[in-house]
């Protein structure tokens, strides 16, 4: 950045005070967008990681003032350090912008802040004194001035936010150091309520979530992240022993309307349940006899039983949802019908095709050859989708591969394969999966694609591969994979699957252009509303984003129905706050992963307990235990609470 | 193990210890304000800092974890300055308004300001006034003087297991918070844990200076939990209960009633001099007049009519002493064995039921064993309202071990919330799921075979009858469903090992001994008798009944459990009394007495701190039974519905006036000191006995309690090595054999007392009276954890009483739907027996067609509709069942 006065930012110091504009040393580290909101420039930043100032109408002593007394708003209250010491660190700052400075003051600042730096509980107490050294030490001159002055300082206008590493890592931003505290100290049930605030389904994402929250733990830089996922997975399953059913608090919105779901994955579950708690009549069409989308049909029981979704998708409809199973848009009802019986509709009918191998007589029916979408939902519909075939090579490197193959031992097949054109590095799947299913004996063939199918008689009999090598980054920043020529091999194989990526039904549309879709039959929603073209139809999920993870499904959702609900109530449709400060955030980056935390680690994550790979590899039973409340409770303990406040003047 | 150093000192401790706990192990002490050795770290109050090398932040020593080869500091130069600072800091909102403050002497925060020379001016805030309204009346919250510690909502949330308080709001306006007033079960927890003086107790009028106090160790004289507490006395009068972290299995927890439940030791209502009636009315006597009297006419009756002619009740609230003398007093002054207690009413079913069984009729493990458990069964039990601290421990065994809880039980207790498994029996069919578990368990494979085969006998009858105990079966009896029985039955025989604690909603049926010998069978089934973790655990309701019964106020025993039939027994105690002719036969049971009385066959008894009038079933009946003496002689502090009937009234003394020992529910022997005098002209019950004693020609010449143990110890095996010095500092589990003797708190280890443990079969049987078309409801009686007993103890301060003031029957909300009540309505309840009007809780807590009453109130007693039908053996009356109809009141 070279719009820079003064930063001090991840302790890089950069001074351009003194300087022409031209001269102005770049800041290397920082990228910070120029605008909070359309109307409202970005004049600096203070947080946790020290201050940027861009403007030279801030003043230094005011943004100060403003950012402690936002960490004392924000204090928990939990240590003394914090709780007093903001609070006295506010005051001091208050009176010297009200003209009331003293000259003791400075030294006084200098005293209490380190002490709330050093001794506080958490990063609120820990972060929150951070920029007032930085300014006291780079500032002094100003802080003198406005003591000696004796006058007012005129107030700035600031906006901030609470976020933690791994709150801004996850797509839907929860609580995650709030609900993971409060597991810490028994309280289980406040724990699932603050997930509920945004998540309806718990005892889904505690299962299969791809948790980028827990990429972005700072315990990880100490030792090992915190098992988020797990201790989400507790408090859900504790929930669901103890309490029997969620109780949520409707509160209606002003205005009400009705509300079409299509789809009842996981975008449309969350969608529904907060358009239902906003006392809306929501109505969801699913395709299927059953609920959950791909967490249903894409998802094997081992990993997620399908007593827990069913019982997460019984509150939502007790809550008022209406689900119609069985009922294909754009044949069973027609989209036209829908629209014109609601008052807007949410389309979420994610990606459920498998993509094409782009192989000769892919399309021809030979027995065996199962795309991986349709494999898996079979084998969830509780059938074995070719019976004959014993010996089963998968084709791809993503989750569905991997569910794929685990699936297959556990329907009874012999010989299980996994071909994968890259090395196990660039897999996509989740890595603890890749080592569930070498545990379970799945053979992996890396750097190997397959060409051509080897029929007789219309069934599938073998697979003729080539081996690849990996070349120059592609767009993704991975590897590219080479054919070496030549290198041309055999695999015997009664069964074929490709599960190399999935693909959009767009069906429901009947061949009209109801809403604008992309070239990958993707649906175009304005990224912060979710609204399509048309104004009463929104969309979110894979079939928007392209195949993506759950938990983005449900971010999606339920963005969505925060939009509709305004839609309904006739208000204008906008960027919300969270958005604003996420564009921020996504810029400035919560999480360092180089950062020094200074704290002793060495404790280590509780593992789950597991089912050994030779009984589980025969059984759909879970293969993971999940924590018990000592457990979890001991497990929780291990959070930093990496809570942090950044504001910006505007 | 790990290997670090602390200031210079090389230790090693266990891995998973903290800092704090590895320095203090090693007498490095580190300041702190929030830290509480029972309570998981909390971490608010910063003063633990602690710098270990290599790192450039220092860390709270309580919540960090020691880790191999670190090189802590504990006192730098930094250090001090930054606790200082934050002293500094935490008097911003802390005034020093020592001089008026209640904790001013003992406070943990005036120490450290003293200790880090913080001197008074320092920083100022603007303050925000506070609500100062506080979870409990009992209690005074003082906003200004909190330091926000959280041990208080640490201790609720992890001792208690309530989480009634919590934090509330951000930053500087935070605040301790009611947050569920209604779990709030003003225990006193939180005043207990306060480091400074922001809690304070608002029951006594009276203030002191701790410097000013007088602080007696004694035992609580409520549960048999056996609390062991502090008297705050000044000038002899009581200004409130304290309690040491370290002391007693309650380590320093109390119940409403042991922290606040002490106005009725200087109550007004005291009995102030001996009575006698003339002419239908009391008139004050001195003591020469009324011994003289009693002495007189118990003297003419058994010359008249023969010594079985006479009956004394004992006392379960009364010491190990007291309860030796009035059964001595019985057997070898007056010459016979008509002597008993309460525990015939509570749990006479135990008794006989475990030692069929077992052997031994007492609780074979002590509670702090269920933190050992992996599983455990209570039912029959509203624990934490009758034993509000073994209550405590379950939960923590639970919230902190990882316990499973099974909780049996027709209403909706408070243990409910911490149960995995909840089965809802319909009153009185217990025989019926204990089978029903025992048969699942068999068919399971999951009886503990080894343990069976070595250590008992009669399984294969066991087996043979709980064959047809199936799931469907009792499910159609109990009401319990089939796979629920299964779950519990599957998740108690699993896991090992497995604790039953039970209580009178097992005793209290003419199916007592049969229900008790059931939990026997079961615990055995699993292998679960004589070892840690285990055991059948039978909860005694008063504060001294294992004791009453221990030291021979029971009809057919001496003391220690010597029966009456044994000659050398007869032998012993006659050398032991100087005196000849021990009856060999049993005497009569306490009910028997009453029975007897009214067809004139007992014409006078002696009853000592006790409340048949109130406290026996079918309260119409007993008044006549009790009208129908010749002469009947109370011994009490108050003038009770019983006392009012009687001829001669003698005041006792309460446990806060006289020396002794109370046996708690584990065993445990403990002393009773004296903190007070007696009050106005109360006597200690001892003197009162060795007075009649001597005045009807038989000398008692004790030179006080101590003494009395002495001879105890003498004639009592079980008791031999029990002395009170060895018990100064902590009580000891009988059976201790002599003077080095440990105690036993684990019964049956090796062995059962029987020698091999029994197996009975046993056969379902329904109550004597169920619910009928005149009938409909199902009544089952209780306590409340603010009263106890008759409330002639609770009732009669103000505290208590704010917050249970009077009396509620609880009715499910389906049932008063069709009844057309609300709750607070006054219903008729009515039995075959009588009838009450009481007012009405609605309440999910208990089924449908089913009333719960609490017996504690003189003015709608209960036990005016209970039935006077007795278990066989036990004689236990069936307090749990009886038919009755509800009518809203007109």
């Amino acid at each position: 950045m070279d719009d820079i006065l003064f930063s001090s930012w991840g302790r890089e110091i950069t001074d351009n005070r003194e300087k022409e504009p031209d001269d102005f040393k770049k800041v290397e580290k920082l990228s910070l967008p120029e605008q909070f909101t359309q109307d409202e420039n970005i004049k600096a930043l203070i947080g946790w990681y020290g201050i940027v100032l861009r403007s030279k109408d801030v003043h230094i002593v005011d943004l100060c003032r403003a950012y402690i007394q936002a960490v004392q708003d924000e204090s928990c209250g939990k240590c003394f350090t914090c709780r007093i010491g903001t609070k006295v660190l506010a005051e001091i700052l208050a009176r010297i912008c009200q003209g009331k400075g003293e000259q003791e003051d400075m030294d006084t600042i200098a005293r209490i802040a380190p002490v709330v730096k050093e001794g506080s509980k958490c990063n609120v107490g820990q972060s929150g004194p951070v920029p007032i050294l930085d300014a006291l030490e780079y500032f002094a001159e100003d802080f003198k001035k406005a003591i000696e002055g004796k006058k007012p300082i005129p107030q700035g206008s600031y906006r901030h936010k609470v976020t933690a590493p791994c709150m801004d890592a996850c797509p839907i931003h929860l609580d995650i150091p709030g609900y993971v505290e409060c597991i810490h100290e028994g309280k289980f049930n406040e724990s699932i309520n603050t997930i509920t605030e945004r998540l309806p389904i718990p005892g889904i994402l505690g299962r299969v979530c791809v948790r980028p929250c827990e990429e972005h733990c700072r315990r990880a830089i100490l030792d090992e992240p915190i098992s988020i996922k797990h201790l989400k997975r507790f408090v859900a399953d504790n929930n669901l022993q103890k309490n029997k059913e969620l109780i949520f608090d409707q509160d209606p919105s002003e205005k009400t309307g009705k509300v079409a779901i299509i789809g009842a994955g996981p975008g449309g579950l969350t969608c529904a349940y907060h358009l239902a708690l906003l006392g809306h009549e929501v109505t969801i069409y699913e395709r299927l006899g059953e609920p959950g989308g791909m967490a249903a049909m894409g998802i094997p029981d081992y990993r997620l039983p399908r007593d827990i979704l069913g019982f997460e998708v019984e509150q939502i409809q007790k809550m008022g949802v209406t689900i119609h199973y069985n009922t294909m848009v754009g044949k069973d009802i027609k989209l036209s019908e829908i629209e014109k019986e609601n008052d807007a509709i949410f389309i979420a009918i994610g990606a459920q095709t498998s993509t094409n191998m782009g192989l000769e007589g892919e399309d021809k029916g030979y027995k065996g050859f199962i795309p991986g979408v349709q494999y898996l939902q079979d084998i969830n519909m509780g059938k074995d989708p070719y019976p004959e075939g014993k010996k089963v090579l998968v084709v791809g490197g993503g989750n569905v591969a991997i569910d794929c193959v685990r699936s297959s031992y556990r329907i009874g097949k012999e010989d299980v394969n996994l071909v994968y054109r890259r090395t196990k590095k660039e897999m996509p799947a989740d890595h603890v999966e890749i080592q569930d299913a070498e545990e379970e004996d799945v053979q992996f063939h890396y750097l190997a694609n397959p060409i051509k199918i080897i029929t007789k008689k219309g069934k599938v009999v073998g697979v003729e591969c080539i081996r690849m090598e990996l070349g120059e980054p592609d767009a993704s920043g991975r590897r590219r994979p080479v054919p070496v020529e030549g290198s041309e091999f055999v695999v015997d194989c009664d069964i074929l699957i490709p599960a190399i990526g999935q693909a959009i039904d767009l069906s429901l549309f009947e061949g009209e252009d109801v809403v604008e879709t992309t070239r990958k039959r993707t649906l175009v929603v304005d990224e912060f509303t979710m609204q399509t073209n048309n104004q009463k139809i929104f969309s979110a999920g894979d079939c928007v984003t392209g195949p993506s993870t759950l938990i983005r499904a449900c971010a999606g959702g339920r963005k969505a129905a925060i939009n509709i609900d305004r839609f309904i109530n006739g208000k204008e449709l906008e960027v919300s706050f969270e958005d604003h400060f996420d564009m921020i955030f996504r810029e400035v980056k919560v999480f360092d992963p180089e950062e020094d935390i200074g704290f002793l680690g060495g404790r280590k994550r509780l593992h789950l307990q597991m089912l050994e790979p030779e009984e589980r590899k025969k059984t759909f039973e879970e293969v993971e235990k999940g924590y018990n409340s000592i457990e979890a409770m001991s497990e929780a303990d291990r959070c930093l609470r990496c809570y942090r406040i950044g504001m910006v003047a505007v | 193990m790990v290997d670090l150093s602390i200031d210079g000192k090389e230790i090693t401790v266990e891995e998973g210890t903290t800092i704090l706990e590895a320095a203090r192990s090693f007498g490095i002490e580190i300041p702190t304000l929030c830290y509480h050795k029972r309570m998981n770290p909390i971490g608010s109050c910063r003063m633990c800092v602690v710098e270990i090398e290599g790192l450039p932040h220092p860390m709270t020593a309580c919540n960090t974890p020691v880790a191999e080869g670190i090189t802590v500091k504990t006192n730098s130069e930094r250090l001090q300055a930054m606790r200082k600072e934050t002293l500094t800091l935490l008097l911003v909102n802390h005034p020093l308004d020592c001089p008026v403050c209640d904790k001013g002497g003992e406070c943990t925060l005036q120490d450290l300001v003293h200790e880090y020379e913080i001197e008074g001016k320092g920083y100022q805030v603007e303050k925000q006034k506070q609500e100062s309204v506080y979870a409990t009346p009992l209690i005074r919250y003082w906003p200004d003087r909190c330091i926000m510690c959280l041990r208080c909502v640490t201790a609720c949330r992890e001792i208690k297991g309530l989480g009634a308080i919590d934090i509330v709001g951000s930053g500087f306006c935070s605040n301790i918070v009611a947050v569920n007033k209604d779990k709030c079960e003003s225990c006193g927890e939180c005043i207990k844990v306060c480091p400074t003086g922001a809690l304070t107790e608002n029951v006594s009028q009276y203030k002191g200076r701790p410097w000013m106090v007088d602080r007696t160790k004694t035992t609580c004289t409520y549960c048999g939990c056996g609390c062991q507490l502090e008297m705050n006395v000044i000038d002899n009068r009581i200004i409130g209960i304290t309690s040491k972290d370290e002391t007693g299995t309650n380590k320093g927890s109390l119940c409403a009633k042991g922290r606040f439940g002490y106005e009725f030791i200087q109550s007004e209502e005291r009995l102030k001099k001996p009575l006698i009636k003339k002419d239908g009315k009391f008139h004050e006597v001195g003591w020469d007049e009324a011994l003289n009297v009693v002495s007189k006419r118990l003297s003419e009756i058994k010359e008249s009519y023969g010594a079985d002619s006479i009956a004394g009740i004992a006392s379960a609230r009364c010491t190990n002493e007291e309860n030796y003398l009035m059964q001595k007093f019985i057997r070898a002054v007056v010459g016979t064995n008509n002597i008993d207690h309460c525990t015939r009413l509570s749990h006479s079913s135990t008794e006989t039921g475990l030692t069929t069984a077992f052997g031994s009729g007492a609780m074979t493990n002590p509670i702090a064993d269920v933190l050992k458990s992996e599983v455990i069964l209570v039912t029959g039990s509203n624990t934490s309202e009758n034993h509000p601290i073994f209550a405590n421990y379950i939960k923590e065994a639970v919230l902190k071990k990882g316990a499973n809880l099974i909780v049996i039980d027709p209403r909706k207790i408070d243990l409910v919330d911490y149960a995995h498994i909840w089965l809802r029996q319909k009153p009185g069919t217990d025989v019926a799921w204990i089978n029903g578990l025992m048969h699942i368990i068999i068919k399971e494979n999951l009886e503990a075979t080894e343990y069976i085969q070595e250590r008992t006998e009669g399984f294969e009858e066991l087996k043979a009858c709980v064959e047809k105990y199936t799931p469907e079966y009792v499910s159609e009896i109990t009401g319990i469903p089939a796979s629920d029985l299964r779950d519990a039955a599957i998740m108690y025989g699993k896991a090992r090992p497995g604790s039953i604690l039970y209580a009178m909603g097992i005793t209290q049926h003419i199916t007592g001994t049969n229900n008790v010998i059931s939990l026997a069978n079961l615990a055995m089934l699993c292998g679960n008798v004589g070892v840690e973790g285990g055991g059948v655990n039978p909860l005694r309701g008063q504060n001294n009944e294992q004791g009453a019964c221990d030291l021979g106020a029971l009809p057919n025993v001496f003391t220690g459990y010597q029966h009456v039939s044994d000659e050398e027994a007869r032998k012993k105690f006659e050398i032991a009394w100087g005196v000849e002719n021990l009856k060999e036969t049993p005497g009569i049971t306490a009910l028997e007495m009453l029975n007897a009385a009214e067809e004139g066959k007992v014409k006078a008894m002696y009853i000592m701190g006790e409340n048949p009038m109130l406290s026996d079933p079918d309260g119409h009946h007993i008044k006549k039974c009790i009208d129908s003496l010749e002469f009947l002689v109370v011994q009490d502090i108050f003038l009770t519905e019983t006392a009012q009937s009687a001829h001669v009234v003698l005041p006792g003394v309460s446990f806060a006036e006289k020396s002794g020992t109370f046996t708690n529910s584990e065993r445990k022997v403990q002393r009773v000191r004296k903190a007070i005098e007696p009050q106005r002209e109360a006597r200690e019950d001892c003197w009162i006995i060795a007075e009649l004693s001597k005045r009807m020609g038989y000398d008692m010449d004790y030179s006080g309690a101590e003494n009395v143990m002495e001879e105890i110890c003498a004639v009592t095996p079980s008791y031999s090595g029990i002395t009170y010095k060895r018990i100064e500092k902590q009580g000891i589990p009988w059976p201790c054999t002599d003077a080095d003797h440990p105690g036993i708190p684990i019964l049956h280890i090796e062995e059962f007392v029987r020698g091999k443990g029994l197996f009975s079969a046993i056969e379902y049987q329904k109550p004597t009276e169920l619910p009928d078309d005149e009938y409909p409801f199902l009544l089952t009686t209780g306590r409340v954890l603010e009263h106890y007993h008759t409330g002639t103890m609770t009732r009669k301060g103000k505290a208590l009483n704010k917050l249970y003031p009077e009396l509620l029957a609880e009715i499910n909300p389906t049932d008063a739907k069709d009844l057309g009540i609300g709750s607070g309505d006054i219903v008729h309840i009515t039995s075959r027996r009588g009838d009450i009007k009481v007012k009405t809780q609605i309440s999910q807590r208990t089924d449908r067609g089913v009333v719960f009453l609490p017996f504690h109130f003189s003015e709608s007693p209960a036990n005016i509709l209970t039935v006077n039908a007795v278990d066989p053996i036990a004689k236990i009356p069936e307090y749990k069942v009886c038919a009755v109809k509800v009518e809203k009141a007109g």
